[in-house]
């Protein structure tokens, strides 16, 4: 069949012709949107479809909107828990300046009697607990979103109302939301009572797996109130002059003491204000603040004019909380920080007015009612996807659109499937380019098992004239490059992906006019893709390196350290090695600290390395002779030195498999290159290639489904 | 066969359905679940569970005996419970895997969401919406776009059969 060339599929993307009627890109949208203040995007939620996704699912929008409010002052607000007490004292009202509190954002009334918040409010975040229940909640106060525990809260707790006459009617959970910014995760921590002894126990978010904080508890006297800041929780215990405190990161106890003449152990307003811990001393016959310092561990002085100097301080009037009930109601209700004075102080309130309560809003989270239907819950449906193959996960994206948003955009689910896949033996897959050749030599056929090789997964069929593969795969992703369009292309195996690379690699190149000299490594510390690529300019050749998501390419100091090159290379774990059979040493290129070295293989070496068993094992692999035997060495990459491998290698048996791709299709007029995988346990390990094929860039990979648009170009 | 001696110094707990039918069940039993364990360790002797129904809880307790008792000979014993075990409705593959997540039992939850994973796998979209409950939200038109973008996972021939 003669094709006409608008049959053809070549990956050559063309800018876009842009319309006459300005319509606004979708990466503007994107950056505006950052900019929308958190209420008015919850609001733009319902433009449309894809404003709804990006706003709720695109893990790169919401970190750079995280960033973007981090900036605008105006992002920044207080949160404070207000009780409404009942009895007022009017302590020397005269000399303050009343004002009243601007409460913004939805006011959420609480019954203390069912809701308790836990002390801490960590980025935003609240942990709520249904003492009725035993279920703890995680409520965002920006967005309003809540979403209950999934694991057990049922333990006996420390601090029971005995410990805490003051507020007769509060049980405290003894529960509180830490966040560890060296992991960057939610943790719980939890006072435990059990035999009359007290323990802490600690749960990551994202493992329900408790476990018990060996350390225990620095001080005698308990206090339930706790206050988070900068991964580290305080103990305010105003009756020993010290302060305790627990690490998120170490996951330790440890106690502080603060300056003498201590009259506030933990000032919690100047600590919210000034995000740094706070206390009240007495100094030179003043009060003052004294700011604790984390590095040095030390209290040194406020240089703010603290309010009682000046004697003006602001008292609050919270206007537009409503009208006190039959019971104390706890209200969580935030302000702005840049119109809060810091010189903030609560009023006590009284108001005995009776008021109706029509426009209450209680925010009383109960356990769902579940229906006797079996529906299946969205955690449930989460954990099982994880287990199903890509192929069928692709599929499954047209089920419905909360599917297709889980398995495209969530980001804890593209991450919890690629570790899945790496526990499941069938994720795994070989990858290799097999170019098909013209003519065929049946070499010592007979003694040879044949089988026909599996090929899984497409097939995909380059005309190598056009699209070259460069020489590496790395974590299932290849690079391709269209040498007429001088264009690199990033392919994602697993879910055929593809995206062009947004940076110009017209250099001249240094090796074979078909070769881009190009080729892709992952940095295991950085995590970050890098490109490497060969230059050639006045008679001099270098190396240029680009990390993806920056576009600019960085010139390597470090030489190539042989004068031969070779274009065979191979990527694994960090490292591209150069496959040259001229040199009884090896060329390599550490992705981390992008420098080029050489090691030398071992003597007597017959391969310099064994592609297929480097794949296979995922281990650099060598074959030597070895006491009269051909032998396998692999190379331990912390001792930089070969040792024997002991499997049997084939060639002593006399037994290996030579492959003969069944389901390639014929060969046409000019050799074409196929890019196809196999699963790595139906395939055997002593893998030949018949002479009519030619195989090159073998690797293994693991099944990834993470999207290009993820990944930063 | 243990003796009288042996069975009282046994603990015993007991665990409240959602239901509210209950069930004695040995220390060592139930401790193959984490909220259990966690209840136990803190003294407790009587363990609700409202978020696990009496149908569910009565094959997870069958699950936890089997287990409790896992040896290197009855091995092949188990095996064949655990395909028993799983070899049943979607519905009830449902509910199960909720009441393990509730009760983190993790060797359970895992078998679960294999299994589920394993027999949805080669089935076509319609059968999953049916046997998930969902309704397609997509207008004709946004189906078609998403298919032809994976338009290699849609290759071949897919199970329509909804078991």
């Amino acid at each position: 069949m003669e094709g006409t060339l608008g049959e053809k599929r070549p990956p050559s993307p063309s800018i876009p012709k842009r319309r006459r009627r300005s319509i606004i890109a979708g990466d503007i949208v994107f950056e505006i949107l950052t900019w929308i203040p958190a209420k008015s995007l919850m609001r733009f939620r319902c433009i449309c479809k894809a404003w709804n996704d990006m706003i709720r699912s695109d893990y790169n929008f919401i970190k750079s909107h995280i960033a973007r409010s981090q900036e605008r002052d105006q992002a920044t607000r207080l949160l404070f828990e207000v009780q409404i007490e009942k009895e007022t004292t009017r302590f020397a009202r005269n000399k303050l300046e009343g004002f009243p509190l601007q409460l913004r954002g939805p006011l959420n009334y609480f019954d203390p009697k069912e809701i308790v918040i836990c002390s801490n409010h960590c980025n935003g975040l609240v942990c709520l607990y249904n003492h009725k229940a035993i279920q703890g909640f995680l409520y965002n106060i920006t967005t309003g979103e809540i979403k209950g525990l999934p694991f057990s809260l049922g333990f006996k707790k420390i601090w029971s109302p005995p410990y805490l006459p003051l507020e007769e009617d509060r049980d405290h959970p003894d529960l509180y939301l830490g966040y560890d910014p060296a992991t960057e995760k939610y943790k719980l921590l939890r006072g435990v009572y059990y035999k009359s002894k007290t323990s802490f126990k600690i749960l990551t978010l994202g493992t329900n797996k408790w476990r018990r904080i060996r350390d225990k508890y620095p001080l005698k006297c308990y206090s339930s109130d706790v206050i988070f800041v900068n991964g580290v929780l305080y103990w305010i215990c105003s009756t020993y002059n010290a302060i305790a405190y627990f690490n998120l990161t170490e996951e330790k106890f440890g106690t502080l003491s603060p300056p003498t003449k201590c009259i506030d152990p933990v000032n919690e307003i100047g600590t919210a204000m000034w995000g740094r811990l706070t206390v009240e001393v007495h100094y030179q016959d003043k009060r003052c603040n004294f700011i604790y310092d984390e590095v040095n561990k030390v209290f040194t002085k406020h240089d703010s004019n603290p309010y009682w100097e000046g004697k003006k301080f602001a008292f609050v009037e919270a206007e537009n909380i409503e009208e006190i009930t039959e019971y104390p109601q706890v209200i969580l209700a935030t302000s702005s920080l840049i119109s809060t004075q810091t010189d903030l102080v609560f009023c006590r309130y009284q108001n005995n007015m009776e008021g109706t309560l029509d426009e209450k809003r209680p925010l009383s989270p109960s356990i769902p009612k579940r229906r006797r239907r079996s529906i299946i819950a969205g955690d449930m449906v989460f954990e099982i996807l994880t287990w199903i193959p890509a192929k069928s996960l692709m599929r499954f994206r047209c089920i419905c659109k909360a599917w297709n948003d889980m398995i495209r955009s969530d980001y804890n689910f593209i991450k919890s499937h690629i570790a899945r896949s790496g526990e499941r033996d069938q994720a795994t897959r070989l990858l290799f380019e097999v170019q098909i050749k013209k003519e065929t030599s049946y070499f010592a056929r007979n003694n040879l098992e044949v089988f026909p090789l599996q090929l899984t997964g497409p097939l995909n069929y380059f005309d190598p004239k056009e699209i070259v593969i460069c020489s590496n795969h790395c974590n299932g992703l290849v690079c391709l490059y269209n040498h007429k369009a001088i264009q690199g292309f990033l392919y994602n195996i697993t879910t055929g992906e593809i995206k062009a690379l947004p940076f110009s690699l017209g250099f001249k190149k240094v090796w074979s006019p078909h070769h881009p000299d190009l080729y892709l490594g992952y940095d295991q510390v950085t995590e970050k893709y890098k490109l490497l690529r060969g230059v050639y300019y006045k008679g001099k050749t270098s190396f240029k390196i680009l990390t993806l998501g920056t576009n600019t390419w960085r010139r390597i100091r470090n030489k190539y350290p042989f004068k031969c090159y070779s274009s065979s290379v191979m990527f694994f774990n960090g490292v591209l090695y150069w496959i040259s059979s001229a040199y009884n040493a090896f060329a390599y290129f550490n992705l981390t600290e992008e420098k080029f070295g050489i090691f030398s293989s071992p003597k007597n070496c017959i391969r310099p390395m064994d592609e297929i068993r480097t794949a296979m094992w995922g281990r650099l692999i060598v074959q030597v002779h070895y006491q009269d035997k051909r032998c396998n060495f692999v190379f331990d990459e912390v001792n930089k030195v070969f040792t024997k491998h002991d499997s049997n290698p084939y060639w002593e048996k006399k037994k290996f498999a030579f492959v003969e791709a069944e389901n390639i299709e014929e060969i046409t007029e000019y050799p074409k290159v196929i890019l196809a995988t196999s699963s790595l346990i139906s395939t055997q390990r002593d893998l030949v290639f018949c002479n009519c094929f030619r195989l090159s860039h073998v690797s293994r990979f693991v099944e990834n489904i993470i999207p290009l648009t993820f990944i930063e170009l | 066969m243990a003796s009288t001696t042996e069975t009282k110094q046994k603990k015993m707990l007991i665990l409240k359905s959602a239901d509210n039918d209950e069930f004695e069940i040995e220390e060592s039993v139930g401790v193959q679940s984490e909220t259990i364990k966690n209840l136990v360790e803190d003294g407790f002797t009587f363990v609700p569970l409202p978020n696990v129904y009496t149908k569910a809880l009565i094959k997870i307790i069958d699950y936890l005996k089997k287990h409790a008792n896992k040896t290197d000979s009855n091995d092949e014993e188990i095996k064949t419970f655990d395909k028993d075990f799983v070899n049943t409705t979607f519905d009830d593959l449902f509910e199960l895997v909720s009441a393990a997540n509730y009760l983190h039992i993790s060797c359970l939850m895992n078998m679960l969401c294999q299994t589920i994973a394993d027999r949805i796998k080669d089935k076509s979209p319609e059968a999953v919406r049916k046997i998930f409950h969902i309704n397609c939200d997509y207008t004709p038109e946004e189906e078609a776009k998403i298919r032809k973008a994976n338009a290699q996972a849609f290759e071949g021939q897919f199970d329509e059969s909804l078991d």
